[in-house]
């Protein structure tokens, strides 16, 4: 494996008594496309910050194509390109002389790829940023990041708020950037079908810590939803998450229970988990299809056993 | 750079602009009170509108520069660029400055240029007036800093966020009050320094305290332990003003009266209450209402004039008073106003319908405006010295300007190569006007002068400097002699001036003695201090005070007088050392115990002991606001509370169980 | 090259293998021919916007599977042999749409030879679909 674009190292960042993040050990590999996934609040953009020096962190550190990022040299710095989280610009300049001022500052611009972009999002030059619409905003804000064609790209969640087009417009340009043999992009986003497009790895963070960092596949792969039959009434499972003792099963996420089948959503699963989902008397045992999406619905939605909603009306009358 | 600095006054200008107008509007306000009665940059108001424009669109233009920037996106946009953030700091600072002197000067240059116009100002300009304006523009400088410290540094807004702010009003109130002008200087030079370097050391740290560099902090630290001293004191100040219980102020003196005897007088806070001879035996006289006694002492009490031994020195003047204009008032005259100018030697007259310069007065006479004149008064004119209207008093002469008629009267010209080393007046008897007596000190003689400038009698006076330095001539009848009292002085004999006796000498209307007594010196009882003032001690910043009294002691006569005042106020100091004391010492170990809670160095422990025993609980306040106080989590190993910024427990040495799994994680 | 493909997010299949099939397919169908060009990796992965290394993955699988070749420093070609799949593995392959459509068929209760006559139509439909261009 090539050397790591950017690693973390038991990077940890309190905001007052909250943690933001806890103990962050993690690697981006160069070259990949890193989705950066994780609901709201639950971390992603304090460690992009963190990323990028504009925090610092209260234990442990990231170094950033090779340098801590607690002090990036300018020319580090000018290989790696920033889009901050709802597309900042300023709004009194105009789109031309966004670009004018991001150029001074940076020794690569390509001119054209800045044109091109700022075409493929229909912005005109003479446009204050302020009359921009949301999207053309982004755009701005994209064709200012790719213009110094960095090797590095984080983009905080840009998709945020953009129509479909635009959001097509934004992964277009993200392929078009993995040209560069060696660029690497780390994304953060809710947006799954992005995701399953454009990543090749992601990491999952919630409540601050991190969940899951591997291939698209592997997640993908690790993820599985069984459903089970049974004669009579299904068990009911003690320790979803494998805990020994009970009639648990390992990595379970979470159950629905609907008359006498069970659908579980399991994690890592493996032979154990085939003997524990007989061992409870399962009559047969049938995997169902799963996409990315849904398996990441389950990966971060409420753990724990979830009777179906009709069942539960029927409980009640 | 240049595009940061392009980006800021872009962003920034029309605020900058905003700030002129209302900075001019105010200044032709100020300007058009002031210009009739003859005042212009000097005046009052105008003065207040230079100081608090100054300072608030400094602290604006400062505020708004950086708080704008600051928010998590735009932050991201501005810093996020290879080029330093040290660079970004400066584009901001360059063309944050350039906007706030433009907006300054224009208007302030405008203003001195419209006073310097004959007929709009009646009275006189000279460019030295528009130095205190300078001054202040400078000033201005320290808020921007401090305006940009305000809005970056990251602490809470009802507590110390705006306490370099604070911080600069002190840096005003030195550029006011201070006398030479390198004074002023200095002091900006040194404000401007600091504030620069905390507000580029938060700036740099985005806010946060511990990435700075160890200079920015420690200017931090000096800047809020200046805010925090000064607002403690005057929470202080307010307090005591709002429990101390007024207090009586009683106390004896000597007067002479007209018969040439002694009295003792005794006082309650400011009004006579009784009056005794020098063996206490009290005056028959003295009896009646409290006004009707009053009136009693008043009328018996001798004329006098007091004055200094001492060859007039003429100080530094406060660089606010450059070039010294004075305005002057004689009487008679209320259609034009008179300034004396030490830079042309002239008395200047100013119409005040017409605000047009009318003439000026030199010792030969009055010159009309538009005439030349090479005539002037020479010496220079002490300002406690001509309390009389009319009377013009230099050390090179004594005049009466009669502004109404235009004429300049010589009363008193000291022989050639001499000058008049001391002046002092006798005030007329009641309802006979031309009665007053000028006394004059030529040379070390004593010489008195009637109201036309006619010499009554001359007199080499029996005590003089160094041992004695002032003296009160008095006017005496039935018969007519005068009398001279002198007092010992302080700086050649110390604090044991005050108890010395005062040789009051009698000389016959020819100047022969008569007679000599030495009047006992009274010793009045000091103003008690209140023991409960001394619980003061305890929020006083202990270190500072001590070196106060260290340096104090150093001299001859600060030991006398500690020495008396502890003698007297015995029970007071020893309370007050003991309250300073205790509360350097439970400052100490209240810093200490922080700094060992949250493991911090050892330099940095010996550091906050230090000032918590020298500044007390300011020391104590200033630590609560500048460290970073990171969060504590019970430690798994030992159960004591924990910091999250160090990898391993600082009781158990235990790293942090990395975050709990529960066999759900991902990993390849 | 107009292989018209098209890819559907949120799909239980992943990408890479929605690519393996929809070329696969076309080979079968005989839209594309063997020595005809397929896109290059980094053309069909802006044309599709998803990530080279997932096209790059699909390939991988055509390669393993025989379906295509490169020939160095001219690009990937559909190659002529077909069968490199064993019996087997085709058997295993198609079993569970049998099995699916057994199940379906029992359930709408259609008898084994209307279902074989519908079965022959389909394939026929499917094998007579028209080849580009010509």
């Amino acid at each position: 494996m090539p050397q790591p674009v950017i690693e973390t190292h038991k990077l940890t960042k309190y905001f007052g008594d909250k943690p933001a993040l806890q103990d962050l050990s993690m690697a981006v590999p160069q070259g990949s496309v890193f989705g950066f996934l994780g609901r709201n609040g639950s971390g992603k953009t304090t460690t992009i910050r963190l990323m990028l020096g504009l925090l610092s962190p209260t234990r442990g550190s990231v170094t950033v194509l090779g340098h801590d990022s607690a002090d990036l040299p300018d020319d580090i710095r000018a290989r790696v390109g920033y889009m901050p989280e709802s597309h900042p610009a300023y709004g009194w300049m105009k789109a031309r002389e966004a670009g004018r001022f991001q150029r001074s500052f940076y020794p690569n611009w390509n001119d054209d790829l800045f044109n091109a972009v700022l075409d493929h999002f229909r912005i005109t030059p003479n446009t204050k940023a302020k009359h921009l619409s949301r999207g053309m905003r982004a755009g701005l804000c994209l064709a200012l990041t790719l213009a110094p064609e960095p090797e590095l790209l984080v983009l905080d969640d840009p998709a945020l708020g953009l129509d479909p087009v635009a959001r097509h417009s934004f992964l277009e340009s993200m392929v078009y950037v993995t040209r560069e043999n060696n660029c690497t992009i780390l994304f953060s986003s809710h947006l799954l079908s992005d995701v399953e497009r454009v990543a090749d790895r992601i990491a999952v963070m919630d409540h601050s810590v991190l969940r899951a960092c591997c291939s698209v596949e592997t997640f993908r792969n690790q993820v599985r939803q069984v459903l089970l039959r049974f004669e009579g009434d299904p068990p009911a499972l003690t320790g979803l998450s494998g805990e020994p003792g009970g009639p648990g099963i390992p990595g379970v996420l979470h159950s629905v229970r609907m008359g006498n089948e069970l659908k579980l959503t399991l994690v890592n699963a493996n032979g154990e988990v085939d003997e524990a989902m007989k061992r409870i008397g399962a009559t047969s045992i049938e995997s169902v299809p799963m996409g990315l999406e849904e398996a990441f619905l389950a990966y971060l939605g409420d753990r724990g056993e979830r009777t179906s909603f009709f069942d539960h009306v029927g409980a009640k009358s | 750079m240049r595009a940061i600095i392009w980006k800021e006054l872009r962003e920034n200008f029309r605020w900058a602009l905003l700030g002129m107008v209302l900075v001019g509007l105010a200044m032709t306000y100020a300007l058009s009170k002031a210009a009739p009665s003859g005042q212009s940059l000097r005046a009052e108001a105008f003065e207040m509108v230079m100081v608090l424009m100054t300072s608030v669109l400094g602290a604006a233009l400062g505020f708004g520069q950086v708080i704008f920037d600051s928010r998590q996106g735009h932050w991201a946009l501005l810093v996020h660029r290879p080029i330093g953030r040290d660079r970004v700091f400066m584009g901001k600072v360059v063309a944050g400055l350039t906007l706030y002197f433009t907006a300054m000067l224009l208007p302030f240059f405008a203003a001195a240029i419209w006073a310097s116009m004959p007929g709009h100002v009646a009275g006189p300009f000279r460019w030295g007036m528009a130095v205190p304006g300078l001054m202040d523009i400078l000033t201005g400088v320290v808020y921007y800093f401090a305006g940009m410290v305000t809005a970056r540094r990251a602490a809470r807004w009802y507590a110390s966020r705006c306490l370099v702010l604070v911080a600069a009003i002190l840096c005003s109130m030195i550029v006011i009050g201070v006398t030479p002008m390198w004074g002023a200087l200095l002091a900006i030079a040194v404000a401007g320094a600091l504030t620069f370097t905390v507000a580029r050391g938060s700036f740099l740290a985005a806010g946060e305290y511990e990435p700075q560099r160890r200079v920015a902090k420690a200017s931090l630290g000096a800047a809020l332990l200046v805010g925090i001293v000064m607002v403690g004191t005057g929470v202080i100040v307010v307090t005591v003003s709002m429990f101390e219980s007024p207090t009586t102020w009683q106390y004896q003196n000597n007067t002479l009266l007209r018969d040439g005897t002694v009295s003792v007088v005794e006082n309650l806070n400011g009004d006579p209450i009784g009056v005794t001879d020098l063996e206490g035996h009290p005056a028959p006289w003295f009896t009646g209402s409290s006004t009707e006694r009053q009136k009693l002492l008043t009328d018996r009490r001798a004329r006098g004039a007091y004055l200094s031994l001492h060859p007039f020195e003429p100080r530094s003047h406060s660089y606010r008073a450059r070039p010294l204009v004075r305005g002057l008032y004689f009487a008679g005259d209320n259609k034009a106003r008179w300034y004396y100018l030490s830079d042309s030697g002239r008395v200047e007259g100013y119409d005040l319908r017409t605000r047009q310069f009318i003439g000026s007065f030199g010792p030969d006479g009055f010159v009309k405006a538009g005439s030349r004149t090479t005539d002037r008064f020479t010496g220079v004119r002490p300002d406690h010295w001509s309390r009389n209207r009319g009377l013009f008093v230099m050390t090179s002469g004594i005049y009466k300007i009669d502004a109404y008629r235009r004429t300049v009267k010589t009363l008193f010209l000291p022989e050639p190569g001499m000058s008049i080393e001391s002046y002092g007046a006798i005030a007329p008897e009641k309802d006979q006007p031309d009665t007053d007596v000028l006394v004059v000190v030529v040379n070390g003689t004593i010489h008195l002068l009637d109201h036309d400038g006619q010499p009554l009698v001359t007199q080499t006076p029996d005590h003089s400097p160094p041992a004695y330095d002032r003296v009160t001539v008095s006017l005496l009848d039935e018969p007519n002699r005068y009398a001279m009292w002198y007092y010992p002085s302080w700086k050649h004999f110390g604090a044991k001036a005050r108890l010395m006796p005062k040789p009051l000498v009698f000389y016959g209307p020819d100047g022969q003695r008569l007679a000599s007594q030495d009047v006992p010196a009274i010793q009045n009882k000091p103003h008690p201090p209140s023991i409960a003032g001394a619980l003061y001690g305890l929020v006083i910043p202990p270190g500072p005070i001590a070196g106060v009294a260290g340096i104090a002691s150093l001299t001859t006569q600060g030991r006398d007088e500690f020495a008396r005042e502890f003698t007297t106020k015995r029970t007071f100091f020893i309370c007050i050392t003991l309250c300073l004391l205790l509360s350097g010492v439970v400052s100490l170990m209240v810093n200490l115990r922080l700094a060992r809670r949250n493991a911090m160095a050892r330099g940095r422990r010996i550091l906050w002991a230090t000032l918590g025993l020298l500044m007390g609980p300011s020391g104590v306040l200033l630590m609560l606001c500048m460290q970073a106080w990171p969060a504590k989590l019970r430690c798994d190993e030992c159960g004591v509370k924990r910091l999250v910024s160090l990898f391993k427990c600082e009781h158990c040495g235990v790293g942090f169980a990395p975050p709990a799994r529960d066999g759900t994680e991902i990993f390849d | 090259m107009p292989l018209n493909l098209t890819i559907k997010t949120g799909s239980p299949t992943p990408i890479y293998r929605q690519i393996v099939e929809q070329i696969s397919f076309a080979a079968a169908t005989g839209e594309i021919r063997p020595g005809d060009a397929v896109p290059s990796v980094r053309g069909l992965a802006e044309q599709l916007v998803i990530n080279p290394n997932t096209v790059a993955r699909a390939y991988t699988e055509l390669r393993r599977e025989g379906l295509i070749e490169s020939q160095p420093g001219r690009g990937m070609f559909l190659s002529d042999r077909r069968d490199i799949l064993t019996k087997a593995e085709r058997v295993r392959r198609i079993r569970p749409l049998l099995t699916t459509l057994a199940q379906q068929a029992v359930m709408l209760r259609f008898d084994p030879d209307e279902l074989h006559k519908m079965i022959d139509r389909e394939i026929k439909k499917v094998g007579q679909r028209p080849n580009r261009g010509d």
